[in-house]
């Protein structure tokens, strides 16, 4: 780092007034033309807004009025019970077709028609593509431990990351 | 004597008390960074007769989300993208008035002249030359020239990191000193 380099980057300490320039910083300043531009670029930047007139109380005022109306933790809460309630749904439906694979000694894949999947898991039709594939996602986990002789998946089986990935989804943040 | 403790809280004893239901801790922390997030949002492109409404929408996402700020940086910094990401959707959204893209497409003027006008005239050239920075030098450079932020913070803020912040920010001086001039 060169001295105009560390002089502009010490500019914004003394532009927000926490520190004052020493004496081999202002007599630098005085030399270099190059970092008395800087510094009015960075004093002036600085100043920015300071005239304008933000009401802080007008704002609290607001926000309380919309927090009482839309309550913090019931969003989350839905989308979880909505998460969970559907990677159960997915997940009771792999146990189905899984005990079926059993009980019937072929290990090829039973083929269940879409308006038959649909039919038996109707909140997945409110699903977009990227919250569905968070839900194969983790019924193919599941599925590769039934292939390994593992019993029949349950809830956990999708796991906290894969949840939070599903719920942000949901949300759509 | 609750108001005066809450003024002598750090920003991590007010979300602490927000998250135990303080409703006062939240008007605290409302006080405390709306004045700075508001001239932020505005050097960025906002219009002043939005930006109160923009720091609603911040700061309702902000609470509501409040659970994944986990400390690791500070609460204004995570604030300041949250405001920015807020202001960045209402442009996509066509609600902003001033033309402004924070997606690295260009600005065409800023929508705002009553502010201009008090502004001095060095003011009113460093605002009109930070809209034709690349979004992300903008950010940085406000961040730390106007909020005094340093690198990590700014970096947080702007969703880069300090390395690249530095970068952006030395770029961003060298820039607006040869526009300005």
């Amino acid at each position: 780092m060169n001295e105009c380099e560390r002089m502009r980057d010490a500019m914004v300490d003394v532009a927000a007034a926490r520190t004052a320039w020493n004496d081999h910083d202002a007599a630098h300043l005085a030399l270099c033309d190059d970092c008395r531009e800087s510094w009015t670029v960075v004093s002036a930047a600085a100043q920015l807004g300071r005239a304008s007139s933000i009401d802080g109380a007008r704002v609290a005022a607001g926000l309380r009025a919309r927090l009482v109306h839309a309550p913090l933790s019931a969003p989350r809460k839905r989308w979880t019970e909505l998460a969970i309630g559907v990677a159960a749904a997915a997940l009771i439906g792999l146990g189905l077709t899984s005990s079926h694979r059993a009980t019937s000694g072929s290990g090829d894949r039973i083929e269940v028609p879409t308006e038959q999947a649909t039919a038996m898991f109707p909140e997945l039709e409110a699903l977009s593509e990227p919250q569905l594939k968070v839900i194969l996602a983790g019924v193919a986990d599941a599925d590769a431990d039934l292939d390994g002789g593992a019993a029949i998946p349950r809830l956990g089986d999708l796991n906290d990351e894969q949840l939070e990935e599903l719920i942000l989804s949901v949300e759509g943040e | 004597m609750a108001a005066i403790a809450f003024e002598l809280s750090s920003d991590e004893d007010l979300v602490a008390a927000w998250r135990r239901g303080d409703e006062l801790a939240a008007s605290e922390l409302v006080h405390r960074h709306a004045p700075a997030l508001g001239r932020y949002l505005v050097a960025l492109g906002a219009a002043s007769s939005d930006v109160e409404d923009i720091l609603q929408d911040a700061f309702f996402r902000a609470f509501r989300r409040v659970e994944s700020w986990r400390g690791e940086g500070s609460f204004r910094g995570w604030l300041f993208r949250i405001g920015a990401n807020v202001l960045r959707d209402r442009f996509r959204q066509g609600k902003g008035r001033t033309v402004l893209s924070l997606d690295g497409h260009d600005v065409a003027h800023h929508a705002d002249p009553a502010a201009e006008l008090v502004a001095s005239d060095i003011e009113a050239r460093l605002s009109a030359a930070l809209l034709r920075l690349p979004p992300m030098q903008r950010a940085v450079f406000l961040l730390r020239a106007q909020q005094g932020m340093d690198y990590n913070d700014a970096a947080r803020a702007a969703g880069t990191t300090p390395g690249a912040a530095r970068v952006h920010y030395h770029h961003a001086v060298r820039q607006l000193k040869e526009w300005i001039q």
